[in-house]
């Protein structure tokens, strides 16, 4: 008997150390880490929604809306705990309605039940039945660019979710208001959808200012995850150019935050605000519309006048840009170029399309990023740069006979025959070359014997570095880079190229640099920033104007260049001489109200062709804006860039009417919404 | 005469601590269900079940052991009908085959089979183990681990049944039940010896595992093989499916900390059904959030106070049927605890082994008290087997 009650304490002392066990583990699980546990289920039932912020607006410098939303509607989808059946029957559902809009706006040729079930991201995935992996992908891809989609050839499995089962899908974004009825009317056949009111972005001037405002597009996907910490959801658009992508973070609202309780099946059980989405602050740029607008303008009509001149037609100008600044604040007023591309293209249902014909080739932002050489109006940070070095004196003549050899080339004079005795601002005036070769020379044998002359590129740079030349100017675009800067190779640093720098045939500058340059020439000396963005203001509940403002934009000085006031003085006046008899632009600005300091250049392109470009400011005496046009392709600096800056600074000071603003018709942009 | 006598018994050897504890468990066992918020007023049905089951469990208090000594055998051969019919018949519940369905739709009542087959065959051994002990006094045999061969073939027919239905939960409660069984009636080297066998059973999967795997994953099924390597793996991770009933099953008992989540009841995890099974396997998560570390371990402690009474009883009885019986039913529980309890919190991998006394499971619970019915009546009376 003893040997029973023996062998059941073995029984029993097992049994202890088993339930010790497991208070063991309950002591660690709920006594020493119960806390983060408990922490954390806080959490699990907790959800925080974010609501994206209304998007700032963007405006002129006159009030007038450049940028806008439109109040458009989507659909979302909410997995309210379907079954597998149920999501399939959805997608198929939403299938039909739009493919019946299929033919009127491509967004919804690729709309079948597999994109659709990618949207609805509820668990599953169509995936392609057949087993060979080529044909799989082009089933794929057929499906995707809505070319071919057959239901029988795919099949519905399990697929990992991209979200949470909380968190809204958008399906379709900005729906004709034909599919908002058709899926308001049957909610039965669309469990789980909703039809919400979003935001469009809208551009009501189309084109005007493509290359300032710049247009928004859906966060790339392999950006989403910068973005999310930022408070971005993952439907949020994002400026991809211009003001809207530099300015981002000041236009996009705040999300408001709201807490939901909720749990396992999705039911909401209760909401609680925490707060509000606050849009974002609208933004005035430093532009008049009407300004703007009338400068493209002026550039499609001149280039149009160029192709079909009678005399000397350019048929190869397909292009041409300007830039206007406030020398003195740096207030960006007028930044174009045409042909440009109108910023609703991005949206619109016939996006593929337009893109091809109204964009492609025209998106990148030359004005701040493409390099051109400068030609002849680099001429005056030459004459500056021999004065302040002392290489010339600033009654020093140079005769030019028509042409000079340095080293092994022959370089030539515009004139045949030469200009004679020249000063430096006669150089100016008529654009003379062989003073810009003197200066060469006579730096190179500054620099000393042999090879010592390569060194003086960098000097040289380094002056037009002050200017703006060869360096950023700091406007407020992301896009902003240096224009074109040649190899330090010695293949580059020949004698001749010294010669070819001097004359602006070297480094390729943007046109907003060359404008910097100009506007410090006209205001004596100092490198102000240009900006876009006057200043920033708060929303207002119909945002019909800009609100108070925020903070302004103020014009900074980057710096004071190092070269003396009256050389600055003496190249000033060069410049206002090329406006006055004899000079290159005598006859471009003859007699216009305002006194107008210019240069012209007319810049070798090796391929044969010329771009003409005109550089200058006005009024002289006081200026107000310093302009930069340049034709690629054009003639000469004078005869092509010239009738454009002319009409130009006539629009600015009122001897040529400002044309009036003409809106896109909204009908333009949605067509399947016309009667 | 002497019939009539077994079935007489004596009131004050009635372990009323016993009676008291299953009380008490009603108690855990309702909070724990209604906690889950059921959808079919399970908190309700499972009172009137323990009500059906406490009045079972009483009235088996009065019937002598011998019965099931006598009835044993046809118990044996109708619960391994029972085995092989639901093979047959039954439709798969969660992918295994283990329950009858019987009644109408709106009052459903699930069978399982090897409820009844782990209680009968514990009867069936016991028997055997009875009959091998008088044997062995009488000097009509010697003791030696082959003539318990029996013993092995009365556990493995119902263990082959259930493993293929399948259920391996069961199938290795029964082991373990086996043991407890000769662990108090034949010599301890003989225990070790199936000790020595299920250890290299087990190592003999190891090999497989990594030498034939094909062979390997024929044997163990592939779900089984994930729930083994989702328990095995430290970082829990929601969003596995595998692990995704471990992780709020740890977050609930965890957020418990010592008193008891104090949060409104809807935002409990377990009363918005974030763990699965919360009324029936997954029920100690429920108690190990709303009760803290005092419920939960006043609720082990009950258990084991259970057990004690149990082994208590078959202490004081001389009844070899007793014994054996009795270590049978402590085994059986012992490891559904531990294994329950066990995998709620982690140190155990998951099974559909339901917890005694809590779960919801209406046949469960009846069988569960039916069996501690039957040790009660090993208290109350001198059995004659």
């Amino acid at each position: 008997m003893n040997q029973v009650v023996r062998r059941f304490n073995v029984l029993f002392m097992l049994i202890f150390f088993l339930f010790a066990l497991l208070i063991l583990r309950l002591t660690v699980l709920q006594l020493v880490d119960g806390e983060l546990y408990a922490q954390a289920a806080t959490n699990i039932n907790k959800k925080v929604y974010t609501t994206p912020g209304q998007r700032g607006w963007i405006y002129d410098r006159n009030g007038v809306a450049l940028a806008k939303n439109e109040l458009v509607y989507s659909l979302s989808f909410l997995d309210e705990g379907f079954k597998k059946a149920q999501i399939e029957q959805i997608a198929i559902n939403l299938e039909k309605i739009f493919q019946v809009y299929a033919e009127k706006d491509e967004r919804y040729k690729a709309m079948n039940r597999v994109t659709i079930m990618e949207k609805l991201d509820a668990g599953y995935a169509y995936v392609p039945k057949t087993d060979d992996p080529t044909q799989r992908e082009t089933l794929i891809k057929e499906a995707k660019d809505g070319t071919r989609f057959d239901p029988a050839e795919w099949e519905l499995q399990d697929a990992p979710m991209m979200l949470y089962r909380h968190v809204p899908r958008k399906v379709a974004q900005d729906i004709p208001d034909t599919i908002m009825f058709q899926v308001q009317e049957r909610m039965q056949d669309f469990p789980g959808i909703k039809v919400v009111v979003d935001a469009r972005r809208v551009y009501p001037y189309g084109s005007l200012g493509a290359y300032i405002i710049g247009y928004t597009r859906d966060i790339p996907e392999s950006k989403v995850e910068d973005y999310l910490p930022r408070g971005y959801t993952s439907f949020d658009r994002i400026g991809m150019t211009g003001v809207e992508a530099s300015y981002e973070d000041v236009l996009h609202g705040l999300p408001g935050k709201t807490d939901v309780l909720m749990n396992n099946l999705t039911r909401r059980l209760e909401t609680r605000e925490v707060y509000p989405p606050s849009p974002g602050a609208n933004i005035v740029l430093s532009i008049d519309a009407a300004y703007q607008h009338t400068v493209e303008n002026i550039l499609r009509e001149e280039i149009k006048n160029l192709n079909t001149r009678p005399v000397n037609p350019l048929p190869n100008v397909k292009e041409a840009m300007a830039v206007v600044l406030n020398p003195y604040t740096g207030d960006v007023l007028a930044m174009a170029k045409v042909p440009g591309y109108d910023l609703n293209v991005f949206d619109a249902p016939d996006f593929s399309a337009r893109y091809q014909t109204e964009v492609a080739g025209r998106e990148q932002n030359v004005l701040v990023n493409g390099g051109y050489q400068p030609g002849s109006t680099f001429k005056m940070l030459t004459v500056m740069l021999a004065l302040q070095d002392g290489l010339m004196r600033p009654d020093e003549k140079v005769l030019s006979t028509g042409g000079v050899k340095i080293g092994d080339r022959y370089l030539k004079d515009f004139k045949a025959g030469g200009h004679g005795w020249v000063d430096g601002k006669r150089a100016l005036k008529e654009s003379v070359n062989t003073y810009m070769y003197e200066v060469a020379l006579r730096l190179a044998r500054q620099a000393g014997p042999g090879n010592a002359y390569r060194t003086q590129f960098d000097h040289v740079r380094e002056v037009a570095a002050q200017f703006g030349l060869g360096v950023l100017t700091g406007i407020d675009l992301n896009e902003e880079m240096v224009g074109y800067v040649t190899p330090d190779s010695s293949d580059f640093r020949q004698l001749g190229n010294l010669a070819q720098m001097m004359i602006g045939q070297y480094d390729g500058y943007t046109p907003m640099a060359l404008a910097q340059y100009v506007s410090t020439i006209a205001n004596g000396g100092y490198r102000v920033r240009p900006h876009l963005v006057y200043s920033v203001n708060e929303p207002e509940e119909n945002s019909r104007t800009p609100g108070p403002p925020v903070y302004f934009v103020e014009g900074e000085v980057l710096g004071r260049v190092g070269i003396d006031a009256r050389w600055i003085r003496y190249v000033q006046e060069g410049m206002r001489e090329v406006t006055q008899p004899g000079g290159t632009a005598y006859a471009v600005f003859q007699g216009m109200n305002v006194p107008v300091a210019a240069k012209t250049g007319t810049v070798q392109r090796g391929t044969g062709q010329t771009n003409g470009v005109m550089v200058g400011y006005a009024p002289y005496d006081r200026p107000e804006i310093a302009f930069v046009v340049i034709v690629p392709g054009g003639s000469g600096g004078a005869d092509s860039a010239g009738p454009i800056a002319r009409r130009i600074v006539a629009a600015y000071f009122g001897d040529e009417p400002l044309l009036p603003l003409a809106g896109v018709p909204d009908e333009a942009t949605r067509p399947e919404n016309q009667p | 005469m002497q019939e009539e006598k077994s079935f007489s018994i004596n009131w004050r050897a009635i372990d009323w601590w016993l009676i008291a504890i299953i009380f008490v468990l009603a108690v855990f066992s309702y909070l724990g269900i209604r906690g889950a918020s059921p959808l079919y007023g399970e908190d309700t049905k499972q009172l009137i079940w323990y009500g059906l089951g406490i009045a079972v469990m009483l009235g088996v208090m009065f019937i002598p052991g011998r019965v099931y000594y006598m009835l044993a055998p046809i118990l044996y051969g109708l619960s391994i009908l029972l085995l092989i019919g639901v093979l047959i018949f039954a439709e798969p519940i969660n992918g295994s085959k283990s329950w009858f369905i019987l009644g109408p739709p709106s009052f459903r009542l699930q069978f399982q089979p090897s409820e009844l087959a782990k209680l009968v065959t514990i009867f069936t051994v016991a028997r055997f183990l009875t009959d091998r002990r008088r044997r062995i006094e009488d000097g009509d045999m010697q003791e030696s681990f082959w003539g318990l061969w029996p013993v092995f073939i009365l556990f493995a027919l119902p263990m082959a049944l259930i493993v293929v239905e399948p259920d391996l939960g069961t199938t290795l409660g029964m082991a373990v039940t086996l043991l407890a069984m000769l662990t108090v009636s034949v010599r301890p080297r003989y225990t070790l010896t199936v000790v020595g066998v299920y250890a290299s059973g087990l190592l003999a999967l190891i090999f497989l595992y990594f030498f034939f795997p094909q062979l390997f994953f024929k044997i163990i099924k592939e779900y089984q093989w994930r729930r083994i390597t989702a328990f095995l793996d430290r970082s829990i991770d929601p969003s596995n499916p595998d692990q995704y009933q471990l992780y709020y099953s740890l977050q609930s008992i965890g957020s418990g900390e010592f008193w008891g989540r104090s949060v409104p009841e809807q935002e409990l995890l377990t009363f918005n059904r974030r763990v699965p099974f919360a009324q029936t396997d997954f029920v100690f998560s429920v108690i190990g959030e709303r009760f803290g570390f005092l419920g939960s371990a006043l609720l082990i402690m009950l258990y084991f106070f259970l057990l004690y009474r149990m082994i208590r009883i078959a202490m004081q009885t001389t009844s070899t049927f007793a014994h054996s019986v009795i270590a049978g039913i402590v085994g059986m529980f012992t490891f559904q605890i531990y294994e329950n309890i066990g995998m709620t919190i982690g140190i155990m991998p998951i099974t559909g082994i339901t917890l005694p006394f809590l779960s919801y499971g209406g046949s469960s619970l009846l069988i569960n008290l039916f069996a501690v019915g039957v040790v009660l009546g090993f208290s109350v009376r001198k059995e004659s087997v």
